[in-house]
């Protein structure tokens, strides 16, 4: 069977376009599959951009820190200056190396029977410090003599530069 | 002016040349259509002078040109099909249609020139047929007048049409155009705008019009006679050269109005009125429009242009092809691009988030995440700095519990959790409590106890913040 050279192109083009047409509805097709991987490709990466974020908050605030000379006053001296008629339990629970230069302390200060006012005054006066301490936890509890009274075991912890 | 014919737009060609013969001398009619649609005719002579004087073959040949064939050579017939779908009627016409012929359909040119629904709602249509050695030998005619058409047109349709576009028709009435030409008569009868019949007859050799016209009447007659009923009122249109001769045009109009009655018109310029007719419907279109120049008879013109179109389909074919693929190509690579380079981006921030850790594939963000939480853990007292303090929640913890009347007993709370017993008035007013914290970001249930002796509802409410 001998083929004319004109049927050969005319073979040819059809088959090239059949391709084309092939080779469109399979990527239409595939695009929704290839949509989807690209689309959770991109929210991995708005993840990871996320995290990212919050970790450049840590090199920001050493940063911030870089300003701050003197180590948090003496608990025991803010609890006296807020909290009058009552001795505040002070305990060290831990101390660790941050790094660059600063170490993270934690202490529980526990206030036995007291106006529940003054404490809010001594955590106000506590935070204010510079470097501040911060409250991390917290625990009150109601007393059966008063209103407005009772019991307030506060772990507060701060960041003091290495000796 | 000559008009050069070119193959590409024949279709859209503004001028054409309408060719009758007779007795190998050509008449020739060139009609041209103006912007506004107007067609204007005008006689000239073959072959068409150039403007040096001088036509070569070769430019005539390739002058638009339509010529005809005769009445008597061909025929014309309404094929009553049983279908009201002009797509199947037209599967079975070519069978029907070989039905009727006198000849195998294989040795004929033919067309469907015009569709017509008819009550019951069949369809009826007019074909157009010629054997192809009469096609052929018309052809050869006109090729030795010197001229090549492109379109053998059937001289009947050509004469009704160009009556019709000259005298438009008064609904159903019945019409007869009379062409006298020198050797033959042409009988074309209608109704309304529809034609219904065409014949021919040998013109009577005789000088004297009284004589002629009583010779050509005794023809006409028979004829008429199978057509139309005695008595019915016709509209009588004479053309041809001869009707040219008011005494045989008079004369025969008294004798077929004695039979049926009616008045007759002398079609303008009626000498050249086929010619006028043949290049006014290649000109102008429209129904009824035929050319029996098929198969290997087809003007090299044609076939070029059919080629030139077939040639220009393939390219389109092609490059529409060629650009699908590109397309598709172009397609596949910036997608890949775009997906390497988010891969790209992924393993940078996992390097920077978990550095030296092998991460695994897809499991960027599950393994990463521990990673940088532990890390956020380990310096929370650095960022706590940063951040609200805690003491200000716990401030407005108690504030919310005041206002929703509610008597804290013990009170818990941490930077992810907090946990609150106490005592309420109304069943209610703890879960003012837990909406509060809900709305300012935990995750709160509570615990209520009925009212014990003090009338006092006892409620535990605990929250927790997702990480």
């Amino acid at each position: 069977m001998k083929f004319k050279p004109e049927s050969i192109l005319r073979f040819s083009i059809l088959s090239i376009l059949l391709a084309g047409i092939i080779w469109t509805a399979a990527n239409a097709l595939r695009a929704d599959a290839i949509s989807k991987r690209m689309q959770s490709k991109l929210a991995v990466i708005q993840q990871l951009q996320e995290m990212k974020q919050q970790q450049d908050l840590i090199e920001t605030s050493f940063a911030a820190l870089a300003s701050v000379s003197n180590t948090a006053p003496s608990l025991s001296v803010l609890a006296s200056a807020a909290v009058t008629g009552s001795v505040a339990e002070i305990r060290e629970l831990d101390s660790r190396a941050l790094g660059h230069g600063w170490n993270a302390k934690r202490t529980e200060v526990v206030f036995k029977e007291v106006n529940l006012n003054s404490v809010a005054d001594f955590l106000r006066s506590a935070e204010t410090q510079r470097p501040p301490w911060r409250l991390a936890e917290c625990a009150i509890a109601a007393s059966g003599k008063a209103d407005g009274w009772g019991t307030a075991a506060l772990t507060m912890e701060t960041v003091a530069r290495q000796p | 002016m000559k008009t050069k014919f070119q193959t590409s737009n024949f279709k859209f060609q503004r001028s054409w040349y309408g060719a009758s013969l007779w007795e190998q001398t050509p008449k020739i009619v060139r009609s041209l259509r103006a912007f506004t649609g107007r067609i204007s005719h005008t006689t000239v002579s073959w072959p068409l002078p150039s403007p040096a004087g001088q036509q070569t073959k070769n430019e005539t040949e390739d002058l638009p040109v339509t010529g005809c064939i005769g009445i008597h050579e061909s025929l014309t017939l309404w094929l009553d099909t049983p279908f009201p779908s002009k797509s199947k009627a037209l599967k079975v016409l070519p069978a029907m249609l070989d039905v009727q012929l006198p000849f195998p359909l294989e040795d004929c040119c033919y067309c469907f020139v015009q569709f017509r629904r008819k009550p019951g709602n069949t369809i009826s249509v007019l074909a157009v047929a010629a054997r192809r050695t009469a096609v052929q030998q018309r052809l050869n005619q006109y090729q030795a007048a010197g001229i090549d058409p492109l379109i053998i047109d059937h001289e009947g349709l050509a004469l009704w049409q160009q009556s019709l576009r000259e005298q438009p028709p008064r609904p159903g009435a019945t019409r007869v155009v009379v062409s006298l030409e020198p050797d033959h008569i042409a009988l074309i009868i209608g109704s309304g705008s529809l034609f219904v019949n065409a014949h021919s007859l040998q013109m009577p050799a005789n000088s004297n019009a009284e004589t002629a016209s009583e010779d050509a009447f005794q023809r006409m007659h028979r004829i008429l006679c199978a057509e139309l009923q005695t008595g019915t009122a016709v509209e009588w249109f004479f053309c041809g050269p001869l009707a040219q001769q008011p005494a045989l045009v008079n004369s025969l109009h008294r004798l077929l109005s004695g039979e049926w009655p009616g008045p007759f018109i002398i079609h303008k310029s009626p000498e050249t009125f086929l010619p006028r007719a043949l290049s006014s419907r290649a000109l102008g279109g429209g129904r009824l429009r035929c050319n029996l120049r098929q198969r290997e008879l087809t003007h090299p013109a044609i076939l070029a242009e059919r080629k030139k179109r077939s040639a220009h389909t393939a390219l389109i074919f092609l490059l529409a092809g060629i650009l699908l693929c590109v397309f598709n190509l172009a397609w596949q690579i910036i997608g890949s691009v775009h997906f390497k380079d988010a891969q790209r981006e992924i393993s940078r921030l996992t390097g920077e988030l978990a550095p030296g850790r092998a991460i695994t594939y897809g499991r960027e963000v599950e393994e990463t995440r521990p990673i940088a939480q532990k890390r956020l853990n380990d310096f929370a007292p650095v960022l706590n700095i940063f951040r609200q303090p805690l003491s200000i929640r716990l401030a407005e913890i108690i504030n919310a519990g005041k206002e929703a009347r509610l008597a804290y007993t013990r009170l818990e709370i941490s930077r992810d959790k907090v946990t609150i017993n106490g005592t309420a008035e109304d069943w209610d007013y703890g879960e003012h409590l837990a909406g509060y914290l809900r709305k300012i970001g935990y995750k709160a249930e509570i615990e209520r106890k009925e009212a014990e002796g003090d009338n006092l509802v006892r409620f535990t409410v605990k929250g927790t913040v997702q990480p």
